[in-house]
């Protein structure tokens, strides 16, 4: 099982990073997968037999449809709790899959994926998502729909609003709490349903281009408030999807590239910059070159073509 | 535009802001526009009702083919014995029927939706029976249950029931699958979901059903005592046609245009009441 992931995984031949100053941090870029597990990255410390210490566990997981549509094919990734490592690929990559059926809402072909030590069998609840639409319900009012989240999970609805406001409240939102969701911006639909996915404190984050759909603006502010939320309080596990290549390296760990379908991890760059990281990483030269480093990979992986 | 105007301006150096802001504003407002919105369709019933009175004049047409106002609107009152209780009647189907429409078709569309073998041995009947004019099944309830309350109530029952049926079924089955992703990751039971989500996105879908139901409701009563029955303004109608008392015929459709206002805005009310969001969305 492993020999086989090692082959496909060394596919992608690594360009070495340069290095310039001597303050500038270590790249542990485009570390084959299984080279990994011996690179001894800071920030990787998974152990060879995988499942063990890892938050998420994702084991040679393939997804078929029919009419024999392959998405994803034979991905392995660890995910440390307490790390940010997100999915970087190009659209129809798969990235999207591999998040529901780490979310236990799709069934994988073949492989296993395990969260916290549980193999994931059916939807996982100790979670919290966040897709591309917000996803709230146009009939409940932003409060309402904040406290559904604990509602569900047995809380008495007037503890569950208690609970919801505070939650608006820190992200900002407490004008919005009683008005519906066609009521509000865009960036403040989306922050709602951060608090939702936020709110019942999970222990995984699994976010599926959150900001995707936001303007530029809203979307830099965002990632700056998600940055915050998670360095605020018990750092969840947050396994972040995204096609966009600054906002992986502004928010990472650890950055994982998907080839284009069917998706294959490409490489794997450890994003070794303290936090919080700059808005804008145009002026970081640590974090440019990272993200210069994921271009010219994109561009190896043919990405740019037709 | 603007240039122009500063051009005007310094030729004659005043302010700008000297213009007036409005062409009419040296008109007077007799009436707010809300008022205004009010006034305008009593007015126009007004101006029609005058030309009805005008025309019976003018052309000499006969009573009994064209009762004036002047002769139908008194006629309401003179004849309001007669008029109540069938009014009373008449509502009293027109709400049995419904009723008995949404209590049966809700649940039945709910099963329909939700199991799947069910839906397959059930729902080509369904539209096998929808496609009879239901107007023709009529003289049957007469045969079946006899003339009166029950056949009517059971005949505007049957047009109520496929609209709301098919509705209903429509907004149960038609559900965001990613928004069960967020459902699904709360850990929601099949009963949370039904509760949290499917019921609140079914209602706009089952209130277009009870809509169109509401309408047909009034039409089916009135068929139905036509057919057979003693009581009714669908009676009433009937009885005063066949003596050709045509003003109390045309009393007789001005108070059933009345009632079907009054169911229309009884369930335009209710969906206000059940749905706030989309009260609010209407006025955003």
């Amino acid at each position: 099982m492993h020999a086989v992931a090692a082959t496909k995984g060394n596919r992608v031949s690594a360009a070495k990073p340069r290095r310039e100053a001597t303050s500038v941090p270590t790249f542990t870029h485009e570390r084959a997968r299984d080279a990994r597990t011996d690179t001894a990255a800071p920030a990787a410390q998974t152990s060879a037999d995988g499942a063990r210490g890892a938050a998420i566990s994702i084991r040679d997981v393939s997804k078929r449809y029919a009419r024999g549509v392959s998405a994803l094919e034979s991905v392995s990734l660890d995910v440390r709790a307490g790390e940010f490592v997100s999915v970087l690929g190009p659209s129809g990559c798969g990235k999207s899959t591999l998040m529901l059926i780490v979310a236990g809402l799709l069934s994988c072909s073949s492989g296993s994926v395990t969260v916290n030590g549980e193999t994931v069998e059916k939807p996982l609840t100790d979670v919290g998502i966040v897709f591309q639409d917000d996803l709230l319900l146009e009939f409940r009012t932003t409060l309402d729909n904040v406290a559904l989240q604990c509602e569900v999970r047995g809380m008495r609805k007037s503890e569950a609003r208690r609970k919801a406001a505070q939650a608006l409240d820190r992200m900002g939102l407490s004008s919005a709490a009683r008005r519906y969701p066609h009521e509000l911006s865009g960036g403040m639909r989306q922050r709602a349903s951060l608090a939702r996915a936020f709110i019942h404190e999970p222990s995984t984050l699994l976010m599926d281009e959150p900001f995707g759909a936001l303007d530029a603006i809203t979307r830099i502010r965002m990632q700056g408030e998600l940055e915050r939320l998670w360095l605020d309080g018990q750092r969840k596990t947050i396994l972040f999807i995204t096609h966009g290549v600054e906002e992986a390296v502004r928010l990472s760990d650890r950055v994982v590239v998907l080839s284009p379908s069917p998706g294959r991890i490409a490489a794997e760059f450890t994003i070794d910059a303290p936090r919080p990281r700059p808005i804008v990483i145009e002026d970081n030269e640590t974090l440019t070159r990272y993200s210069r480093e994921i271009y010219a990979l994109f561009d190896r992986l043919g990405v740019f073509e037709d | 535009m603007r240039a122009v105007a500063t051009q005007v301006d310094d030729a004659v150096s005043t302010p700008v802001t000297a213009m007036p802001p409005h062409r009419g504003r040296a008109r007077r407002v007799f009436f707010s526009a809300q008022t205004a919105r009010i006034l305008a369709p009593i007015a126009g019933l007004a101006a029609v009702l005058a030309l009805l009175q005008l025309a019976v004049a003018v052309f000499h047409i006969p009573k009994y083919i064209l009762p004036p106002p002047s002769d139908f609107l008194p006629a309401i009152v003179t004849d309001w014995n007669q008029l109540w209780p069938a009014t009373v009647v008449t509502a009293e189907e027109v709400v049995y029927g419904f009723l008995l429409g949404t209590v049966f078709s809700i649940p039945l569309a709910l099963v329909l939706s939700s199991v799947r073998p069910i839906r397959d041995t059930l729902y080509p009947l369904i539209v096998f029976f929808q496609v009879i004019p239901k107007i023709a099944i009529a003289p049957l309830m007469i045969i079946w249950f006899g003339a009166g309350k029950m056949s009517v109530t059971l005949l505007t029952f049957a047009l109520c029931f496929f609209p709301i049926l098919i509705n209903s079924m429509a907004g149960f089955s038609q559900l965001d699958p990613r928004r069960l992703y967020i459902t699904k990751s709360m850990g929601a039971s099949r009963w949370q979901t039904f509760r949290y989500l499917r019921v609140q996105s079914a209602l706009p879908y089952m209130f277009a059903g009870f809509r169109v139901a509401s309408t047909l409701a009034v039409t089916g009563v009135i068929v139905g005592q036509f057919v057979g029955s003693a009581a009714g303004l669908g009676y009433l109608l009937e009885a005063s046609t066949g003596i050709l008392n045509t003003a109390l015929v045309f009393a007789d459709v001005v108070v059933l245009s009345i009632l079907g206002l009054l169911v229309n805005y009884v369930v335009v009310a209710a969906e206000a009441l059940c749905m706030p969001w989309q009260r609010r969305k209407a006025t955003a």
